[in-house]
Protein backbone atom coordinates (compact mmCIF):
# COMPACT_ATOMS: atom_id res chain seq x y z
CA UNK A 1 0.00 0.00 0.00
CA UNK A 2 3.06 2.07 0.53
CA UNK A 3 3.46 4.73 -2.29
CA UNK A 4 -0.32 5.16 -3.31
CA UNK A 5 -1.89 8.37 -2.59
CA UNK A 6 -5.04 8.47 -0.31
CA UNK A 7 -7.79 6.86 -2.48
CA UNK A 8 -11.45 8.97 -2.58
CA UNK A 9 -14.30 6.88 -2.86
CA UNK A 10 -17.40 6.07 -0.53
CA UNK A 11 -15.44 3.77 0.93
CA UNK A 12 -11.99 4.93 0.50
CA UNK A 13 -9.88 3.72 3.70
CA UNK A 14 -11.51 0.34 3.99
CA UNK A 15 -10.86 -3.04 3.91
CA UNK A 16 -13.61 -5.23 2.34
CA UNK A 17 -14.18 -8.77 2.29
CA UNK A 18 -16.23 -10.37 -0.07
CA UNK A 19 -17.30 -13.84 -0.66
CA UNK A 20 -18.40 -15.54 -4.00
CA UNK A 21 -16.52 -12.67 -5.91
CA UNK A 22 -16.27 -14.88 -9.20
CA UNK A 23 -20.11 -14.99 -9.27
CA UNK A 24 -22.20 -12.13 -10.59
CA UNK A 25 -23.51 -9.95 -7.88
CA UNK A 26 -20.01 -10.91 -6.05
CA UNK A 27 -18.12 -9.55 -9.10
CA UNK A 28 -20.36 -6.39 -9.02
CA UNK A 29 -19.72 -5.55 -5.91
CA UNK A 30 -16.24 -5.94 -5.82
CA UNK A 31 -15.81 -3.67 -9.18
CA UNK A 32 -17.84 -1.40 -7.41
CA UNK A 33 -15.96 -0.81 -3.99
CA UNK A 34 -13.08 -1.07 -5.62
CA UNK A 35 -13.80 2.28 -7.68
CA UNK A 36 -15.52 3.65 -4.07
CA UNK A 37 -11.55 3.53 -2.88
CA UNK A 38 -11.78 -0.10 -0.78
CA UNK A 39 -9.43 -2.26 -0.69
CA UNK A 40 -10.92 -5.62 -1.92
CA UNK A 41 -10.27 -8.99 -0.65
CA UNK A 42 -12.39 -11.81 -2.89
CA UNK A 43 -12.67 -15.61 -3.02
CA UNK A 44 -14.86 -17.90 -4.98
CA UNK A 45 -14.96 -21.36 -5.87
CA UNK A 46 -14.00 -20.82 -9.48
CA UNK A 47 -10.58 -20.10 -9.85
CA UNK A 48 -11.21 -18.38 -13.61
CA UNK A 49 -14.06 -16.01 -12.76
CA UNK A 50 -12.26 -14.71 -9.37
CA UNK A 51 -9.07 -13.80 -11.43
CA UNK A 52 -11.39 -12.27 -13.97
CA UNK A 53 -13.17 -9.98 -11.46
CA UNK A 54 -9.42 -8.92 -10.13
CA UNK A 55 -8.56 -8.09 -13.59
CA UNK A 56 -11.99 -5.99 -14.20
CA UNK A 57 -11.62 -4.44 -10.67
CA UNK A 58 -7.87 -3.48 -11.13
CA UNK A 59 -8.81 -1.83 -14.95
CA UNK A 60 -11.04 0.33 -12.75
CA UNK A 61 -7.90 2.09 -11.26
CA UNK A 62 -9.55 -0.16 -7.77
CA UNK A 63 -7.59 -2.19 -5.61
CA UNK A 64 -8.70 -6.28 -5.01
CA UNK A 65 -6.77 -9.06 -4.74
CA UNK A 66 -8.87 -12.47 -4.41
CA UNK A 67 -7.88 -16.19 -3.77
CA UNK A 68 -9.77 -19.40 -5.23
CA UNK A 69 -10.55 -21.77 -4.65
CA UNK A 70 -11.79 -21.21 -1.38
CA UNK A 71 -14.23 -23.60 0.38
CA UNK A 72 -16.22 -21.69 2.76
CA UNK A 73 -18.27 -24.50 4.03
CA UNK A 74 -15.12 -26.19 5.46
CA UNK A 75 -14.44 -23.91 8.74
CA UNK A 76 -10.97 -24.38 8.40
CA UNK A 77 -10.67 -22.85 4.87
CA UNK A 78 -13.06 -20.07 5.60
CA UNK A 79 -11.07 -19.04 8.46
CA UNK A 80 -7.72 -19.34 6.92
CA UNK A 81 -9.14 -16.73 4.18
CA UNK A 82 -10.38 -14.25 6.80
CA UNK A 83 -7.04 -14.02 9.29
CA UNK A 84 -4.66 -13.81 5.52
CA UNK A 85 -6.96 -10.77 4.94
CA UNK A 86 -7.11 -9.63 7.87
CA UNK A 87 -3.27 -9.86 8.17
CA UNK A 88 -2.55 -8.52 5.06
CA UNK A 89 -4.19 -4.90 5.36
CA UNK A 90 -4.45 -4.98 8.91
CA UNK A 91 -7.66 -5.79 9.52
CA UNK A 92 -11.34 -5.36 8.43
CA UNK A 93 -13.90 -3.06 8.35
CA UNK A 94 -16.48 -4.25 5.92
CA UNK A 95 -17.89 -8.46 5.72
CA UNK A 96 -20.17 -9.01 2.61
CA UNK A 97 -21.78 -12.41 2.78
CA UNK A 98 -22.65 -12.93 -0.15
CA UNK A 99 -21.38 -16.74 -1.78
CA UNK A 100 -23.59 -18.99 -2.47
CA UNK A 101 -24.78 -22.39 -4.16
CA UNK A 102 -27.94 -24.30 -4.41
CA UNK A 103 -29.59 -27.45 -5.46
CA UNK A 104 -32.99 -27.14 -5.90
CA UNK A 105 -36.10 -30.25 -6.46
CA UNK A 106 -39.66 -30.43 -5.72
CA UNK A 107 -39.96 -31.53 -1.47
CA UNK A 108 -40.87 -35.30 -1.82
CA UNK A 109 -37.61 -35.62 -4.54
CA UNK A 110 -34.91 -33.58 -3.03
CA UNK A 111 -31.80 -35.75 -1.78
CA UNK A 112 -30.76 -35.40 1.86
CA UNK A 113 -27.44 -34.54 0.53
CA UNK A 114 -28.78 -31.90 -1.88
CA UNK A 115 -30.64 -30.60 1.20
CA UNK A 116 -27.39 -30.13 3.31
CA UNK A 117 -25.21 -28.76 0.01
CA UNK A 118 -27.85 -25.72 0.01
CA UNK A 119 -27.63 -25.28 3.92
CA UNK A 120 -23.54 -25.47 3.82
CA UNK A 121 -22.97 -23.23 1.15
CA UNK A 122 -25.64 -20.67 2.01
CA UNK A 123 -25.91 -20.79 5.93
CA UNK A 124 -22.81 -22.70 7.62
CA UNK A 125 -20.84 -20.33 5.30
CA UNK A 126 -22.05 -17.32 6.95
CA UNK A 127 -21.30 -18.76 10.23
CA UNK A 128 -17.64 -20.30 9.48
CA UNK A 129 -16.66 -17.00 7.77
CA UNK A 130 -18.67 -14.49 10.27
CA UNK A 131 -16.94 -16.31 13.09
CA UNK A 132 -13.75 -15.80 11.94
CA UNK A 133 -14.13 -12.00 11.30
CA UNK A 134 -15.63 -10.86 14.65
CA UNK A 135 -12.26 -10.71 16.45
CA UNK A 136 -11.16 -8.29 13.88
CA UNK A 137 -14.20 -6.52 13.71
CA UNK A 138 -14.14 -6.03 17.78
CA UNK A 139 -10.18 -4.91 17.12
CA UNK A 140 -11.13 -2.45 14.63
CA UNK A 141 -13.70 -0.73 17.07
CA UNK A 142 -16.62 -2.27 14.87
CA UNK A 143 -17.60 -2.70 11.37
CA UNK A 144 -20.37 -3.11 8.75
CA UNK A 145 -21.86 -7.07 8.00
CA UNK A 146 -24.12 -7.73 5.01
CA UNK A 147 -25.64 -10.76 5.12
CA UNK A 148 -27.79 -11.64 1.62
CA UNK A 149 -31.37 -12.59 2.35
CA UNK A 150 -33.78 -13.13 -0.45
CA UNK A 151 -37.80 -12.89 -1.45
CA UNK A 152 -37.10 -16.49 -1.30
CA UNK A 153 -37.41 -16.36 2.70
CA UNK A 154 -40.38 -13.73 2.39
CA UNK A 155 -42.85 -16.17 0.12
CA UNK A 156 -43.10 -19.30 -1.48
CA UNK A 157 -43.41 -19.57 -4.97
CA UNK A 158 -45.29 -22.53 -6.04
CA UNK A 159 -43.66 -23.75 -9.33
CA UNK A 160 -39.90 -22.76 -7.84
CA UNK A 161 -38.66 -25.43 -5.92
CA UNK A 162 -37.00 -23.32 -3.76
CA UNK A 163 -37.68 -24.95 -0.41
CA UNK A 164 -33.77 -25.59 0.78
CA UNK A 165 -32.88 -22.29 -0.30
CA UNK A 166 -36.12 -20.53 1.23
CA UNK A 167 -34.64 -22.16 4.58
CA UNK A 168 -31.15 -21.13 3.95
CA UNK A 169 -32.05 -17.45 3.28
CA UNK A 170 -34.48 -17.09 6.29
CA UNK A 171 -30.94 -18.25 8.13
CA UNK A 172 -29.07 -15.47 6.76
CA UNK A 173 -32.30 -13.17 7.82
CA UNK A 174 -32.34 -14.17 11.04
CA UNK A 175 -28.87 -14.35 11.83
CA UNK A 176 -28.39 -11.15 10.89
CA UNK A 177 -30.57 -10.20 13.86
CA UNK A 178 -28.57 -11.91 16.37
CA UNK A 179 -25.45 -10.14 15.01
CA UNK A 180 -27.07 -7.40 15.70
CA UNK A 181 -27.58 -8.10 19.13
CA UNK A 182 -24.23 -9.32 19.63
CA UNK A 183 -22.40 -7.06 17.75
CA UNK A 184 -23.28 -3.62 19.37
CA UNK A 185 -21.29 -2.91 21.97
CA UNK A 186 -18.38 -4.02 20.13
CA UNK A 187 -19.70 -0.80 16.90
CA UNK A 188 -20.62 -4.15 14.90
CA UNK A 189 -23.57 -3.40 12.77
CA UNK A 190 -25.40 -5.94 10.29
CA UNK A 191 -27.77 -5.66 7.56
CA UNK A 192 -30.05 -8.01 5.72
CA UNK A 193 -29.71 -7.57 1.45
CA UNK A 194 -33.25 -9.40 0.18
CA UNK A 195 -32.76 -9.63 -3.90
CA UNK A 196 -35.65 -10.69 -5.80
CA UNK A 197 -34.50 -11.94 -9.14
CA UNK A 198 -31.41 -10.90 -10.24
CA UNK A 199 -29.95 -11.48 -13.79
CA UNK A 200 -26.63 -13.28 -13.27
CA UNK A 201 -24.84 -16.76 -14.25
CA UNK A 202 -26.76 -18.58 -12.01
CA UNK A 203 -30.23 -17.65 -12.98
CA UNK A 204 -29.36 -16.54 -16.64
CA UNK A 205 -31.27 -20.55 -17.55
CA UNK A 206 -34.64 -19.89 -16.54
CA UNK A 207 -34.44 -15.75 -17.08
CA UNK A 208 -32.94 -16.60 -20.93
CA UNK A 209 -35.49 -19.48 -21.24
CA UNK A 210 -38.46 -18.64 -19.27
CA UNK A 211 -40.89 -21.66 -18.06
CA UNK A 212 -44.63 -20.47 -19.17
CA UNK A 213 -45.70 -20.09 -15.64
CA UNK A 214 -42.48 -18.44 -14.24
CA UNK A 215 -42.82 -15.56 -17.39
CA UNK A 216 -46.70 -15.23 -16.82
CA UNK A 217 -46.71 -15.39 -12.98
CA UNK A 218 -43.02 -13.72 -11.99
CA UNK A 219 -41.24 -11.75 -14.65
CA UNK A 220 -44.67 -10.26 -16.11
CA UNK A 221 -45.53 -9.28 -13.18
CA UNK A 222 -42.51 -7.45 -11.15
CA UNK A 223 -43.89 -3.87 -10.90
CA UNK A 224 -40.98 -1.83 -12.14
CA UNK A 225 -40.94 -3.83 -15.49
CA UNK A 226 -37.88 -5.17 -15.56
CA UNK A 227 -35.56 -8.58 -13.90
CA UNK A 228 -32.45 -6.96 -11.54
CA UNK A 229 -29.35 -6.38 -12.33
CA UNK A 230 -26.30 -7.60 -10.04
CA UNK A 231 -25.63 -3.77 -10.36
CA UNK A 232 -28.90 -2.71 -8.44
CA UNK A 233 -27.81 -5.31 -5.64
CA UNK A 234 -23.88 -4.11 -5.64
CA UNK A 235 -25.23 -0.43 -5.34
CA UNK A 236 -27.34 -1.23 -2.06
CA UNK A 237 -24.57 -2.68 -0.70
CA UNK A 238 -22.08 -0.16 -1.14
CA UNK A 239 -24.97 2.17 0.89
CA UNK A 240 -24.81 -0.69 3.58
CA UNK A 241 -21.02 -0.89 3.71
CA UNK A 242 -20.52 2.88 4.14
CA UNK A 243 -20.39 5.64 6.61
CA UNK A 244 -23.63 6.88 5.30
CA UNK A 245 -25.67 3.80 6.85
CA UNK A 246 -23.50 3.90 9.89
CA UNK A 247 -26.64 4.17 12.06
CA UNK A 248 -29.02 1.33 10.59
CA UNK A 249 -28.45 -1.98 11.94
CA UNK A 250 -31.43 -4.78 11.54
CA UNK A 251 -32.65 -3.71 8.15
CA UNK A 252 -33.69 -5.66 5.80
CA UNK A 253 -33.45 -4.06 2.40
CA UNK A 254 -35.68 -5.95 -0.20
CA UNK A 255 -34.20 -5.01 -4.02
CA UNK A 256 -36.89 -6.97 -6.24
CA UNK A 257 -38.61 -3.74 -7.80
CA UNK A 258 -41.48 -4.15 -5.99
CA UNK A 259 -42.47 -7.69 -6.37
CA UNK A 260 -42.95 -9.14 -2.84
CA UNK A 261 -45.34 -6.15 -2.48
CA UNK A 262 -48.02 -7.76 -4.50
CA UNK A 263 -50.38 -10.44 -3.18
CA UNK B 1 -46.99 23.33 -6.91
CA UNK B 2 -45.50 24.61 -10.20
CA UNK B 3 -48.03 24.29 -13.71
CA UNK B 4 -46.16 22.60 -16.24
CA UNK B 5 -43.05 21.53 -14.79
CA UNK B 6 -42.47 18.14 -13.31
CA UNK B 7 -41.38 16.68 -9.69
CA UNK B 8 -39.04 14.02 -9.83
CA UNK B 9 -38.69 13.46 -5.77
CA UNK B 10 -41.56 13.97 -2.77
CA UNK B 11 -40.34 13.26 0.62
CA UNK B 12 -43.63 13.05 3.05
CA UNK B 13 -41.32 14.00 5.94
CA UNK B 14 -43.83 16.44 8.14
CA UNK B 15 -45.94 14.88 10.79
CA UNK B 16 -47.41 16.11 14.33
CA UNK B 17 -48.35 14.15 17.04
CA UNK B 18 -50.27 13.92 20.68
CA UNK B 19 -49.57 10.82 22.44
CA UNK B 20 -51.94 9.26 24.80
CA UNK B 21 -52.46 5.53 26.24
CA UNK B 22 -55.23 3.80 25.32
CA UNK B 23 -57.67 4.69 28.19
CA UNK B 24 -56.51 8.37 28.47
CA UNK B 25 -56.00 9.38 24.81
CA UNK B 26 -59.30 11.70 23.60
CA UNK B 27 -60.46 10.93 19.97
CA UNK B 28 -59.44 14.34 19.07
CA UNK B 29 -56.08 13.43 20.00
CA UNK B 30 -56.47 10.18 17.59
CA UNK B 31 -57.90 12.03 14.44
CA UNK B 32 -55.44 14.55 14.82
CA UNK B 33 -52.28 12.22 15.09
CA UNK B 34 -54.28 10.72 11.72
CA UNK B 35 -54.53 13.69 10.24
CA UNK B 36 -51.37 15.01 10.77
CA UNK B 37 -49.18 11.97 9.95
CA UNK B 38 -50.94 9.62 7.77
CA UNK B 39 -53.53 12.17 5.59
CA UNK B 40 -50.70 14.23 4.55
CA UNK B 41 -49.13 11.17 2.93
CA UNK B 42 -52.16 10.55 0.89
CA UNK B 43 -52.80 14.42 -0.05
CA UNK B 44 -49.10 15.59 -1.00
CA UNK B 45 -48.98 12.18 -3.42
CA UNK B 46 -52.40 12.53 -4.76
CA UNK B 47 -51.76 15.98 -5.68
CA UNK B 48 -47.60 15.36 -6.91
CA UNK B 49 -48.68 11.78 -8.92
CA UNK B 50 -49.76 13.79 -12.72
CA UNK B 51 -46.19 15.68 -11.89
CA UNK B 52 -44.25 12.66 -10.92
CA UNK B 53 -45.62 10.57 -14.43
CA UNK B 54 -44.29 12.65 -16.82
CA UNK B 55 -41.08 11.34 -16.57
CA UNK B 56 -40.64 8.91 -12.80
CA UNK B 57 -40.02 9.88 -9.80
CA UNK B 58 -39.22 8.95 -6.45
CA UNK B 59 -41.46 9.19 -3.54
CA UNK B 60 -40.11 8.54 0.42
CA UNK B 61 -42.71 8.54 3.14
CA UNK B 62 -41.70 8.59 6.87
CA UNK B 63 -42.82 5.88 8.68
CA UNK B 64 -41.31 4.65 12.05
CA UNK B 65 -40.47 1.99 14.05
CA UNK B 66 -43.62 2.58 15.48
CA UNK B 67 -45.27 1.12 12.95
CA UNK B 68 -43.80 -2.54 13.25
CA UNK B 69 -43.10 -2.49 16.91
CA UNK B 70 -45.33 -1.70 20.38
CA UNK B 71 -43.67 0.26 23.56
CA UNK B 72 -44.31 -0.40 27.12
CA UNK B 73 -42.82 3.36 27.35
CA UNK B 74 -44.19 5.21 25.27
CA UNK B 75 -48.07 5.85 24.83
CA UNK B 76 -48.67 6.16 21.16
CA UNK B 77 -51.76 3.99 20.14
CA UNK B 78 -52.19 6.78 17.37
CA UNK B 79 -48.72 6.79 16.52
CA UNK B 80 -48.41 3.29 16.04
CA UNK B 81 -51.60 3.22 13.80
CA UNK B 82 -50.17 6.17 11.69
CA UNK B 83 -47.02 5.13 10.81
CA UNK B 84 -48.25 0.89 10.07
CA UNK B 85 -50.63 3.07 7.54
CA UNK B 86 -47.84 4.79 5.93
CA UNK B 87 -45.80 1.65 5.89
CA UNK B 88 -48.94 -0.31 3.80
CA UNK B 89 -49.63 2.76 1.93
CA UNK B 90 -46.10 2.38 0.68
CA UNK B 91 -46.77 -0.99 -0.74
CA UNK B 92 -49.79 0.25 -2.71
CA UNK B 93 -48.82 3.64 -4.08
CA UNK B 94 -45.30 0.89 -5.20
CA UNK B 95 -47.78 -1.07 -7.13
CA UNK B 96 -49.81 1.42 -8.26
CA UNK B 97 -46.55 3.74 -9.37
CA UNK B 98 -44.25 1.28 -10.95
CA UNK B 99 -45.65 1.50 -14.54
CA UNK B 100 -45.00 5.06 -14.40
CA UNK B 101 -41.48 4.81 -13.39
CA UNK B 102 -42.47 5.83 -9.90
CA UNK B 103 -40.83 4.57 -6.88
CA UNK B 104 -42.50 4.40 -3.06
CA UNK B 105 -40.32 3.49 -0.28
CA UNK B 106 -40.79 4.46 3.22
CA UNK B 107 -38.35 5.01 5.83
CA UNK B 108 -38.96 3.99 9.30
CA UNK B 109 -36.32 6.06 11.99
CA UNK B 110 -36.35 4.93 15.54
CA UNK B 111 -35.38 7.16 18.19
CA UNK B 112 -33.87 10.34 16.33
CA UNK B 113 -32.18 13.45 18.46
CA UNK B 114 -34.29 16.27 16.90
CA UNK B 115 -35.51 19.12 18.37
CA UNK B 116 -39.19 17.74 19.00
CA UNK B 117 -37.27 14.99 20.27
CA UNK B 118 -35.33 17.21 23.01
CA UNK B 119 -38.67 18.41 24.39
CA UNK B 120 -39.98 15.30 25.39
CA UNK B 121 -36.53 13.43 26.78
CA UNK B 122 -36.03 17.02 28.62
CA UNK B 123 -36.87 15.60 32.32
CA UNK B 124 -33.86 13.30 32.99
CA UNK B 125 -35.95 10.59 35.17
CA UNK B 126 -37.80 10.10 31.37
CA UNK B 127 -37.48 6.53 30.37
CA UNK B 128 -36.02 7.90 26.59
CA UNK B 129 -32.68 8.40 28.22
CA UNK B 130 -32.53 4.55 29.49
CA UNK B 131 -34.05 3.77 25.74
CA UNK B 132 -30.40 5.16 24.45
CA UNK B 133 -28.36 2.62 26.45
CA UNK B 134 -30.53 -0.06 24.84
CA UNK B 135 -29.86 0.97 21.76
CA UNK B 136 -27.38 -1.81 19.83
CA UNK B 137 -25.14 0.58 18.59
CA UNK B 138 -25.52 2.52 21.64
CA UNK B 139 -26.88 6.28 20.89
CA UNK B 140 -29.91 7.70 19.59
CA UNK B 141 -30.32 8.66 15.54
CA UNK B 142 -29.21 12.13 14.24
CA UNK B 143 -31.11 13.81 11.20
CA UNK B 144 -28.17 12.93 9.21
CA UNK B 145 -28.52 9.43 9.85
CA UNK B 146 -32.29 9.44 8.23
CA UNK B 147 -31.29 12.05 5.60
CA UNK B 148 -29.09 9.85 4.07
CA UNK B 149 -31.21 7.24 3.55
CA UNK B 150 -33.75 9.62 2.03
CA UNK B 151 -31.04 11.06 -0.42
CA UNK B 152 -30.28 7.42 -1.25
CA UNK B 153 -33.54 6.88 -1.98
CA UNK B 154 -33.95 9.49 -4.08
CA UNK B 155 -31.44 8.64 -6.31
CA UNK B 156 -30.50 6.16 -9.03
CA UNK B 157 -28.77 4.10 -6.51
CA UNK B 158 -31.92 2.64 -5.46
CA UNK B 159 -33.27 2.48 -9.10
CA UNK B 160 -34.26 -1.06 -8.31
CA UNK B 161 -36.06 -0.23 -4.87
CA UNK B 162 -39.73 0.34 -4.43
CA UNK B 163 -42.13 -1.14 -1.69
CA UNK B 164 -39.07 -1.10 0.52
CA UNK B 165 -39.46 -0.33 4.47
CA UNK B 166 -35.67 1.25 5.53
CA UNK B 167 -35.37 0.40 9.37
CA UNK B 168 -32.72 3.15 10.63
CA UNK B 169 -32.88 2.76 14.40
CA UNK B 170 -29.38 1.29 15.28
CA UNK B 171 -30.47 -1.90 15.41
CA UNK B 172 -33.30 -1.69 18.13
CA UNK B 173 -36.04 -3.10 16.47
CA UNK B 174 -33.94 -6.03 15.47
CA UNK B 175 -33.51 -7.28 19.56
CA UNK B 176 -35.75 -7.74 22.16
CA UNK B 177 -34.64 -5.11 25.01
CA UNK B 178 -31.49 -5.42 26.68
CA UNK B 179 -30.96 -5.16 30.69
CA UNK B 180 -30.52 -1.39 30.14
CA UNK B 181 -34.20 -0.92 29.11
Amino acid sequence: MSGHEPRAGRLAGKVALITGTGGGMGRAAAILFAREGACVVGCDLDPETSDETVEQARAGGGQMTATAPVDLGDPDSAADWVNQAAAAHGGIDVLYNNASAIRMAPIDQLSVADWRFTLRNELDTVFHVTRAAWPHLVARGGGSIINVGSIAAMRGVEFTEQNAHSAAKAGCTALTLQFVAEGGKHGIRANTISPGLIHTPATDPVISHPPELFQRLVLDRIPLGRVGRPDDVARVALFLASDESEWISGANIVVDGGLTTLG
Amino acid sequence: MVAGRRIDVVYNNAGAVRWGAIDEARYADWAFTLRSELDPVFLTTKHAWPHLKRRGGSVINVASTAGLRGSVTNKRVAHSASKAGVIGATRQLAAEGAAHGIRVNAISPGMIDTEGGQELIADPAHPMHRIAASVPLGRLGTPADVVNVALFLASDKAAYVTGANIVVDGGWSAVLPGPAA
